[in-house]
């Protein structure tokens, strides 16, 4: 097969398949370096243009909808408009998790008591600001405690997370791999715990995905704990993440 | 290379009439159909005004293939730009050459995989293991037909074709000496055991893409085992495969699909997990992946654009159709032959596998009913679809059956012969209890109920001014 390797523009750079492509990623400032194409996206974009050259036939049975004015708005009955704090912990409980909602100043208390309820003994704890007291506590009542990596996540007994966001409407947590430190702590070890302020609670997934940024290299929603239908279509809970997510709401 | 195709050499019948003998596979299919069913209903009777969602659905769907170039091409340049590596594949084996390549040069041995239909149908894995590498499927329901050799019998339920006591059989050779309990959660656990270590051994993952957002350069993973996650970010290397019509525009449409594709497929409000990947590991975050590839497969897809079949590419692979289908409901998914099954497999395959003479006859496995369309989170028309494809079969079938409908067409287009034709049908009657006996005719004439005329016609009885 020949495959003639064709730039998209001036300043992207092109590499065939087996070749080393350097250095790509991202850079000491956290910016994104750019990466590579490979392939004939020549050839690839003028096959999408030549099958569009001709207009498609329309389809007289079922006519396509008129052009719209405006996306359409997903309402919910899942939804508590006027208390998004409630909603999201409706939701979030229907999904089995166990919602803890505590002042900021029980937050430590109530982790170290989950932790130990679990049985513990090592956890891997987010490097946030707002988890600090957390981690000093747990190591307070002898639980190992690591900051994030796949390594330590991969043998903790508990994860520790803060949640950047929040989806009233289906119980989701929100987290981004750069301000949560990591995309493992919340998904290797069979406890994930989740800080939530209900502050970052948002009403809709169209709010969330409107905010979405994608500077960090991942940004996951998570909706209860892993889960697989795959055997009989028997609900199992803890497939390859977390069997048990707890989430500790603070606010009043 | 393209995919498995489990029917060649085989026909439709032979396949249907396997299936429909296997009770226990039809028990299968039942409960999950079912369930997915009322699910399905569930979760869109949540929302408010779901007919009108669907339908802005399709135009949104059809908005976007009909500028498909530019979108596609802003999505890559912003990925490279996010730092992803963009290959642009033509075909099934530019896709795999591609993917293989870089196994190589990473020196890969162990490579995880997340569920991904459009691997499927390249054949990705097929080629990976010819060329050495240990390929582990870590959906569960992946891992399961991977390890009996079966190809995925639905499209997000690979292995509703197994019962508990076939699946606990085909894992237990995996436990060495543990003996394995057939209870779901056991084996469930099982898994996650054995495959947590093949994950955290791995050098690359390769999972599929539900979304591609051209307006960040982010790709959408959704997924409810976690599969997805860890194939995505523990292995050093991640490489998505994307068929080209995965693309949306904005994260406003992402945001519509990803709420619509949970709710048709299970009937939860939304998977467990939505990873929205954008690039590799950035060298401020934890973890993550130090490469990450895209390969945007086009194998057949872009000859689809500008036909009355482009609506297929709408398809966002929830397996609604699938759960509604009178005919998959009863044969399941093998008998489709390749990786799609359902209405939308009995369209896609004569489409995007066509080099397989066996492909054609799909378009038959379908009674027309509608109920895909109706159940359709894009509303795609796909008995529209099936009848094209009929129409295309029909019009390049044998010249002796096409003269026969000439015939009889020309026969009823003047009143004489249409007349002569009737009396003609009393004497017919003999020769249909003929036919019956006739080796030829014999099948012909048994899916047929036999033609009774009454003793006067309309037109003799008008004339003798009866009342």
């Amino acid at each position: 097969m020949t495959r003639s390797e064709l730039p998209s523009n001036g300043s992207s750079e092109v590499s065939t398949p087996g070749s080393a492509p350097g250095k790509a990623g991202s850079r000491r400032d956290g910016s994104a370096q750019t990466g590579l194409q490979s392939g004939d996206r020549a050839s690839f974009l003028a096959r999408l243009a030549g099958g569009l050259s001709e207009p498609t036939p329309p389809n007289l049975a079922h006519p396509l909808p008129a052009p719209l004015t405006a996306m359409p708005v997903v309402r919910s009955s899942a939804l508590v408009v006027d208390d998004l704090t409630v909603s999201f912990e409706r939701a979030a409980e229907a999904l089995s998790c166990v919602v803890h909602r505590v002042d900021a100043a029980r937050v430590a208390a109530v982790i170290t008591e989950i932790a130990a309820s679990h049985g513990a003994r090592s956890a891997v704890v987010s490097s946030h600001r707002e988890l600090a007291t957390a981690a000093l506590a747990l190591t307070h009542a002898g639980i190992d405690v690591r900051p994030p990596s796949q390594e330590a996540a991969a043998t903790a007994d508990i994860g520790i997370t803060l949640a950047d966001g929040a989806i009233a409407t289906t119980g989701s947590i929100v987290q981004r791999s750069d301000r949560a430190g990591g995309r493992t702590t919340s998904l290797l070890p069979p406890v994930h715990v989740c800080v939530v302020p209900v502050g970052v609670i948002v009403g809709s997934l169209a709010e969330m995905f409107a905010t979405l940024d994608p500077k960090p290299s991942n940004t996951v929603i998570i909706t209860g704990p892993s889960r697989s239908g795959d055997i009989e279509n028997t609900l199992v809970r803890g497939v390859h993440g977390p069997i048990c997510v707890e989430i500790v709401l603070i606010g009043p | 290379m393209s995919g498995q195709f489990t029917l060649a050499g085989t026909t439709l019948r032979s396949r249907t009439a396997q299936a429909t003998h296997d009770e226990r596979l039809r028990s299968s299919l039942e409960r999950a159909t079912d369930r997915f069913v009322a699910g399905r209903s569930g979760a869109l009777d949540q929302l408010e005004a779901p007919d009108e969602l669907r339908s802005a659905a399709r135009r949104i769907r059809h908005d976007i293939l009909a500028d498909l170039p530019r979108i596609v091409a802003a999505f890559a340049d912003r990925a490279v730009a996010n730092g992803a590596h963009v290959h642009w594949a033509l075909d099934a084996d530019d896709a795999n050459a591609y993917i293989a390549g870089v196994a190589q040069r990473i020196g890969a041995r162990t490579i995880v995989k997340g569920k991904s239909m459009v691997t499927e149908e390249i054949g990705l894995n097929h080629l990976l293991e010819h060329n050495g590498y240990r390929v582990v499927e870590t959906d569960l329901g992946e891992w399961i037909i991977q390890l009996a050799g079966h190809t995925p019998s639905h499209i997000i339920a690979p292995a509703v074709h197994l019962d508990r006591h076939q699946v606990r059989e085909i894992l237990q050779p995996e436990a060495g000496t543990e003996v394995l309990d057939s209870e779901p959660e056991h084996l469930a656990r099982f898994a996650r055991r054995t495959l947590r270590d093949r994950f955290l051994a791995a050098d690359l993952g390769i999972t599929g893409c539900n979304l591609a957002i051209a307006e960040t350069g982010s790709i959408v993973l959704v997924e409810n085992e976690g599969n997805g996650r860890l194939s995505s970010t523990a292995p050093r290397v991640h490489i998505a495969v994307m068929g080209t019509e995965r693309i949306v525009e904005t994260r406003e449409q992402a945001a519509l699909f990803v709420d619509l594709l949970a709710r048709s497929a299970t009937g939860q409000a939304i998977s467990v997990y939505t990873n929205i990947i954008s690039g590799p590991r950035r060298d401020d975050e934890a973890d993550g992946p130090d490469e990450f590839h895209i390969v945007i497969v086009d194998n057949g897809r872009s000859e689809l654009l500008g036909t009355e079949f482009a609506e297929a590419l709408n398809c966002i692979r929830c397996g609604a159709c699938l759960n509604v289908c009178p005919v998959y409901r009863q044969v399941g998914g093998h008998a489709y032959g390749w990786a799609y099954s359902g209405p939308i497999g009995a369209v896609l395959t004569p489409l995007l596998a066509a080099d397989q003479p066996e492909s054609g006859e799909l378009a038959n496995a379908s009674t027309l009913c509608g109920a895909c369309m109706d159940a359709c989170p894009v509303q795609i028309p796909l008995q529209d679809l099936l009848l094209g494809l009929r129409r295309r079969r029909a019009a390049a079938a044998h010249k002796p059956e096409k003269a026969l409908w000439r015939a009889w067409a020309q026969a009823w287009g003047r009143p004489v012969t249409y007349r002569a034709s009737l009396k003609a049908l009393a004497t017919g009657r003999r020769l249909n209890r003929l036919a019956a006996m006739a080796p030829g005719l014999r099948r012909w004439h048994d899916g047929r109920a036999t033609l009774t005329p009454a003793a006067r016609s309309f037109t003799e009885r008008w004339q003798a001014g009866e009342r």
